[in-house]
This record gives C-alpha cells, structure tokens and sequence, in this order.
C-alpha cells in the first residue's frame, strides 16, 4: 500500500460520492424505483469497502476477516433493499419497475 | 526476556493470543468496540428502513426537510478525512511522524461536526426536534449518535497524535475508519432512498 493507491482510492471515493449527490438530487427521475434504490445502496457497499480494505488495511488482514466485512455489507445492503421493496409492493401493488414519480 | 530475581532463568514473554483479532491493524481491544458498533448501526439502519415501510408517507414528508447537499459534502469532507489518516498511517509505518496528515484529519473531522450542527440548527429553526415525530427521532438518534462517536474520534486521534508509535496510529485510525464507514451507509439509506 502506497500513497499512491490511497489517493486513486479517494478520488474514486469522491467521484462516487458526487455521482451518488447527483442521482439523489434527481429526486427518481433517472431510474425506476427498485434500479435506483439497487444502484444506491450498491454503490455505499462498494465504497464502504473500499474504505475498510484500503483505508483500513484489511487487505494485509486474514481472508476470514475480509469475508466477514464483505457479507456484513451484503446482508445490510440487501436487506435494506428487500425491505424497501417488499415495502413498495404492499404499498401500490408491485411497483419494482414504477419511477418513484409514479408511486407517488 | 525478563529475569526472575530469585533465580537466573530465562522467561520468554509471548505477546497476548487474541486469536483470530491479532490479524487485525491496530489494539485488538479496539477492535471488539468496532465490532460491536458495526453491528449496533447495521440495527439501526435495518430497523430505520422497517420503520419507513410502516409508514411511508410519513417518511417521504419529513425527509423533504432534510439537506441531502449538506449531508453529501459531509460524506467528502469524511471520506477526504479517512483518506488523510490512512496518509498519517502509512508515512508512520515507513519511519515519519505522520503527524501532519493526522492534523489534517482532524481539521477535517472538525469541520464533519460544524456541517451537521448546521443541519441540525436549520432543523430545529423549522421547529423540526427529536419529539416532531418517527422519522425524525430516529434520524436524530442515528445521526446524532454517529456525531458523538466523531467527538469520541477526534479525541482518540488527539491522544494518538501525541502517543504515536504505529500501534496506536493504527488503532485510532481503525476506529476513525469505522464512523467513516459507517457514515457512507448512513448517507444513501437515511437521506437519499425514498
């Protein structure tokens, strides 16, 4: 690990995150409903990962340890997704592919 | 190798056996705290979305009050943050002090805080508390939670940047790294999912 790598890393981090502000700023009118909430979370998981291998190092770590942090990431990532989901559906009746204008 | 004094044998001094939490960067003790602090916001946020599907409107309401602008240039502030201490890691392992980078850091962890109680002041200016109701109590519970963890961030990383040997540049950046992780989870679920 250099300063180098961490640098890439962080300027993937912070052009995430403005992409991240970008989308949340179009208020859903981009994507549907389920691709946007999917695409949203699966970008925190891939950043929150980055910062635990990089930042954090756990690269040099055990791979028991990288794997744990992985399906840690995995379960809430999905499991907020599931939930919002499922929320969607009883709510309007299946709007997994409804933009979030339309639910509204 | 320590000397007994009341005979001339040797006694080898093992480092302590944390098991599986010695393959970890940093204080294994740090490292239970962590753990049990990811799980405690993985609950919260789980529980936050639950909460949301029990009543949606409610939620889509209230978070219209939100700034997600201020709570994403909090996310680069803390990610920018993380980066710096990480910087303060690495040039301490290679023999430099890192000491700069740190300052940085927490110049920067600063500034996390005084963006949030703008947040919260423009809030509490709308009449918006931790009582007005279900979402906002739990928005106020989780983020705020998160803040005092920073407060206690910045304090570990003080004592750290005048303690710093590697073993505890490591640990302070370990539990530094945690709220930055964290908070990147918290930004999309609590201010950008509808």
């Amino acid at each position: 690990m250099t300063v180098a790598v961490l640098t890439k890393i962080w300027i993937v981090l912070v052009a995430l995150t403005i992409a991240t502000m970008s989308v949340g700023a179009s208020q859903g009118r981009l994507l549907p409903f389920i691709i946007q909430a999917a695409l949203i979370l699966a970008v925190a998981g891939f950043k929150a990962s980055a910062i635990l291998n990089y930042f954090l190092d756990l690269r040099s770590s055990s791979r028991g340890w990288r794997l744990l942090f992985s399906i840690y990431l995995v379960m809430l990532g999905g499991s907020v997704l599931a939930i919002h989901a499922i929320g969607c559906t009883l709510a309007h009746g299946g709007c997994i592919l409804l933009s979030y204008e339309a639910i509204r | 190798m320590i000397q007994r004094p009341n005979d001339n044998v040797e006694v080898a001094v093992a480092p302590a056996d944390w098991g599986p939490l010695s393959a970890l960067p940093g204080n294994p003790m740090m490292w239970i705290l962590i753990l049990g602090e990811i799980a405690v916001f993985g609950v919260f946020l789980v529980g936050f979305s639950v909460a949301r599907v029990l009543d949606p409107q409610l939620f889509d309401n209230s978070r219209f009050h939100l700034s997600a602008l201020l709570a994403g240039i909090n996310t680069l502030v803390l990610v920018t943050s993380g980066f710096l201490v990480a910087a303060a890691v690495f040039q301490r392992r290679h023999n430099g002090q890192g000491r700069l980078f740190l300052a940085a850091g927490m110049v920067l962890g600063t500034i996390f805080l005084a963006i949030k109680g703008v947040e919260y002041t423009q809030l509490f200016n709308e009449g918006i508390g931790i009582e007005t109701n279900t979402f906002f109590r739990l928005y106020f519970m989780i983020t705020g939670f998160h803040a005092l963890h920073i407060v206690l961030g910045l304090l570990i990383l003080g004592i750290v940047f005048f303690a710093n040997s590697v073993e505890n540049m490591e640990t302070g950046a370990a539990f530094w790294h945690m709220l930055d992780m964290i908070w990147v989870l918290i930004y999309p679920i609590v201010y950008l999912l509808h």
